[in-house]
């Protein structure tokens, strides 16, 4: 696999957001219901300005606790109790603190009249102070199958006007997404991208319509090369800004990462810089590649070896655009001269093995193979394909520790899940073998190979109604795929 | 607004022109307005002020505040000049060191930046990321005590939780583990949800033996954080060194589902899973963890109980040698050994193993137990009766640890927490 990821990413930029937030709501005693929420979010920024981030990081989470405890009361107020104890479960993980958004949850789930969990949280409430009064009257009432009534949990925003009431769900999902940004920002900003993107997607999930939370998502997921699940939020800022041509390359790139060519050759296709930077150049010409366009990228290639000079990976994916048109000999004559420049490029040997394989040449397949390992232990299509190998060359106990790690490494990979459940049924391990051919099956359900395997193996065990059925299912895949050959 | 990431170059241009110590006012001209002059940004006159006033005989205070204004124009070679000249007018102007220390931090000449930093220090207390970053050249260069003081002297004066935490992880590392936790507990005053303070507060506790401090910190972190591998992993560490096996594999199930094939996690799920005397399942993640860490005497004395459990002799006998004959065998291992050769009807060297074993580890009921057979095989009742003894009164022990972390987390073997 070529290092796609390489260009520079923009780490989120300093997303932090700041400012007043709109109207204020206030009781009829004049106190501000959000005014510890607002507290704590200063006290954060406050942090943040001296440099103090662990105390800015306890403030934000503190900010969080009141936030989602105010979320908690409005939905209350509004009678959408559900919602009110997904907003106190919520608070209930914010923060150190859980008696308050405990105590409200167990009063959520008493008014939805669901007396064991608001049961099992007051024991915990109980065990943690076995002095309050109130959580052992409730406890009580809970273990009776006694539901609880609004009467008994009176929300103190109930005597809002509705306008108010509006007023200060907006405030409060503002400060609420503003805080989760904060803190992904702290995540990422310390190269914690997984944990920031996880921080962005309750941003998210509280705004999905902010652009600049998408983006911020999609950069975080980026970054910690989760590229699959990147090309969404990238996709949907990028729709709110098409102009951004670095937001265009990221999705491009999430998407080549995610072998998504098509799409990602036809974001680079346009792209102003592409002639001038090799990166793109590159990408551009890969994605062809890997979508089935060699044709199209040998032009892209030649103008990239012309402008920028020799190179180890144009080389490999020559090679391999030759491969796909079928030209063996001239996909050897790049990988080889790729191989000359740089003999720890990836992918040639891979590429060069797999030539070999289908080429029948199965010595100098395992050979290049195994350099290809050499220097990319874990490329599980390598393992893969130098397992095959073994198998053909009547090695088949030499493969099972490469499928093994490759299904380690990737366990949804059908292609390894088959051979080795082919190979253990060989060597007479039908129930070993049924573990990785059912779920070789459920991975690759159109792969008449696999059916084929598997009736076998339902079949060793005595299984025959299975086995015939799969069976069935091969045959018809034949069949299927004969009609449909050219 | 502008965040410090720790950028050092940040760090000067964001420096306050009034320090952050209070400190009486020196004498010479008035230069409020001229501060206020540079805080709106406007350079050039200011330094042209500056420069008048200077003219006029000046003093340190306005030779000092031109070298910030210079600063602010990224003319760093005059303004160093300026500072020098601030402080050989001044020396015992710390604002005036402080502002060339930080001249020197940004172009990255550590050394003439520890230097200023060390002459300020003795001067007077520095401001908070001074203090700060000469703590760290401080350790750096192996001198705790001096890096203590300073980190003290910032905590102190900015309640400042970093340095707290920089004050704990040097505690630690000098094996002060009260002094250590004191320091972790005035930042979780200050910070209590801190991911940051937590977690050192809970690794704090468990270096300390202390399991149950730990659980409360990680029942936190467990909570906040689910899908941190590490915390679950710390979760199930603190379970077992309570002696609450049973709890433990769950949170160490958790861990290998969240980030799978980690020796410690594996390691920590096989010794639960052997503690439960579930040995069949207890062998899986050992081997695992021994393929990753071959020499680990703690998973090879583990593997050696599960295989001893599962009447696999050899092996155990096999594993447990491998134990002991590395570095700081655990007390596992010779009780393991003592198991084998019990069966093995060696009853002397069973002995000498579950003495080593009891040695080791005085907590274990286990090695007690086996002692009081084996000396009820070799024709020694008083022994035997004096281990049982020991054995009943380990357990209750035992019993009793388990019962306090349980009234804490809830957990009992019926059922998990609610």
């Amino acid at each position: 696999m070529f290092e796609r990821s390489r260009r520079p990413h923009a780490v989120v930029a300093a997303l932090l957001l700041s400012g007043a937030l709109p109207s204020r709501a206030f009781s009829e005693n004049g106190v501000d219901p959000a005014a510890a929420l607002d507290r704590a979010v200063a006290a954060a920024e406050k942090g943040l300005r001296e440099g103090e981030l662990e105390e800015a990081e306890s403030e934000y989470r503190a900010a969080l606790l009141e936030g989602w405890l105010l979320m908690g009361a409005l939905e209350t107020a509004a009678g959408r109790l559900p919602e009110a104890r997904d907003a106190f479960r919520a608070a209930s993980t914010s923060a150190v603190e859980t008696g308050r958004p405990l105590r409200a949850l167990a009063l959520a789930d008493l008014r939805l009249g669901q007396t064991a969990p608001a049961v099992a949280v007051l024991t915990q409430l109980a065990r943690k102070d076995p002095h309050d009064a109130q959580v052992r009257r409730l406890l009580a009432r809970a273990q009776a199958g006694e539901p609880s009534g609004p009467a008994d949990n009176p929300s103190p925003l109930a005597a809002l006007a509705p306008a108010a009431k509006l007023d200060l769900e907006h405030r409060v999902k503002a400060e609420l997404v503003r805080v989760y940004m904060n803190l992904g920002v702290m995540h990422t900003q310390g190269q914690r991208f997984s944990r920031g993107a996880e921080l962005f997607e309750r941003a998210a999930a509280i705004d999905p319509g902010s652009p600049q939370v998408q983006y911020a998502l999609g950069v975080a997921r980026f970054n910690a090369r989760h590229f699959a699940e990147a090309t969404g939020p990238l996709a949907r800022a990028l729709a709110a800004h098409p102009e951004d041509a670095g937001l265009r390359r990221m999705l491009a790139m999430a998407w080549l990462n995610s072998e998504a060519f098509d799409k990602a050759a036809e974001l680079l296709r346009d792209d102003p810089e592409r002639e001038a930077d090799a990166s793109l150049q590159f990408a551009y010409g890969l994605a062809l590649v890997r979508s089935d366009r060699a044709r199209e990228a040998q032009p892209v290639f030649a103008r990239l070896l012309a402008r920028h000079g020799d190179s180890a990976e144009v080389r490999v994916v020559l090679g391999q655009a030759n491969a796909q048109q079928g030209d063996f000999e001239a996909a050897i004559r790049e990988l080889t001269q790729a191989l000359r420049l740089d003999p720890r490029v990836a992918e040639a040997n891979a590429t060069l093995g797999v030539i070999y394989l289908k080429q029948g040449r199965l010595a100098e397949a395992e050979e290049a193979l195994r350099r290809e390992l050499t220097t990319r232990p874990d490329d599980v299509k390598s393992q893969n394909a130098l397992a095959t190998v073994l198998d053909l060359l009547g090695r088949p106990e030499e493969a099972v520790p490469l499928l093994r790690d490759a299904l380690e490494s990737k366990p949804d990979f059908a292609d390894a899940r088959y051979l080795l459940g082919k190979i253990l049924l060989a060597q007479g391990k039908a129930s070993a073998a049924l573990e990785h051919l059912e779920a070789a099956v459920r991975l690759a359900p159109e792969d008449a190979n696999i059916h084929y395997q598997l009736a076998r193996a339902y079949q060793t065990l005595g299984r025959t109604d299975e086995a015939q059925q799969e069976f069935e299912v091969f045959r018809q895949l034949k069949e299927k795929r004969r009609k449909s050959a050219p | 607004m502008s965040l410090r990431w720790a950028g050092l170059g940040l760090l000067l241009l964001g420096a306050p022109l009034v320090a952050q110590t209070a400190r009486p006012p020196s004498p010479g001209p008035d230069l409020g307005p001229i501060t206020a002059l540079v805080e709106k940004g406007d350079l050039t006159t200011a330094e042209e002020r500056l420069r008048r006033i200077l003219a006029q005989g000046g003093g340190a205070v306005a030779r000092d505040l031109l070298g910030v204004v210079l600063v602010r124009q990224n003319r760093l070679e005059e303004a160093e000049k300026e500072f020098r000249q601030a402080i050989a007018a001044d020396p015992a102007s710390l604002d005036a060191r402080q502002h060339l220390a930080r001249l020197c931090l940004s172009q990255k000449r550590d050394a003439d930046a520890a230097a200023e930093l060390r002459r300020a220090a003795r001067q007077g207390p520095l401001d908070r990321d001074l203090g700060l970053e000469l703590a760290r050249i401080e350790r750096a260069d192996g001198h705790p005590v001096a890096a203590e003081q300073q980190l003290r002297s910032v905590a102190d004066r900015f309640r400042s939780v970093r340095a707290l935490l920089e004050l704990a992880r040097l505690q630690s590392a000098q094996k002060q583990s009260a002094s250590a936790l004191e320091s972790l507990r005035r930042a979780r005053a200050i910070a209590p949800s801190s991911e940051e303070v937590l977690r050192a507060s809970a690794e704090a506790s468990l270096a300390a033996g202390a399991a149950l401090p730990a659980l409360r910190h990680l029942e936190a972190l467990v909570r906040m954080y689910p899908t941190v591998a590490r915390y679950r992993y710390l979760e199930g560490t603190a379970l077992l060194l309570a002696g609450d096996a049973a709890a433990a594999v769950s949170p160490l199930k958790e861990a290998e589902r969240l980030e799978p094939g980690q020796a410690l996690t594996l390691k920590a799920l096989g010794r639960a899973l052997a503690g439960r005397q579930l040995y069949a399942e207890a062998k899986e993640p050992l081997l695992r963890a021994l393929s990753l860490a071959p020499d680990d005497t703690e998973t090879l004395s583990a593997l050696a109980e599960a295989e001893e459990g599962l009447g696999e002799l050899a092996g155990a006998e096999a594993h447990a040698l491998r134990a002991l004959a590395g570095a700081g065998p655990p007390a596992a291992a010779s009780l393991v050994l003592g198991m084998v050769r019990m069966k093995q009807e060696r009853y002397a060297e069973a002995r000498d193993a579950l003495l080593a074993a009891s040695a080791a580890d005085p907590a274990s009921a286990k090695a007690h137990y086996q002692l009081g057979l084996v000396y009820a095989r070799m024709n020694d009742p008083l022994r035997a009766q004096e281990h049982v003894a020991q054995y009943r009164l380990r357990k209750e022990e035992a019993e009793r640890r388990v019962a306090e972390v349980r009234a804490l987390t809830g957990f009992s073997e019926g059922g998990m927490r609610p």
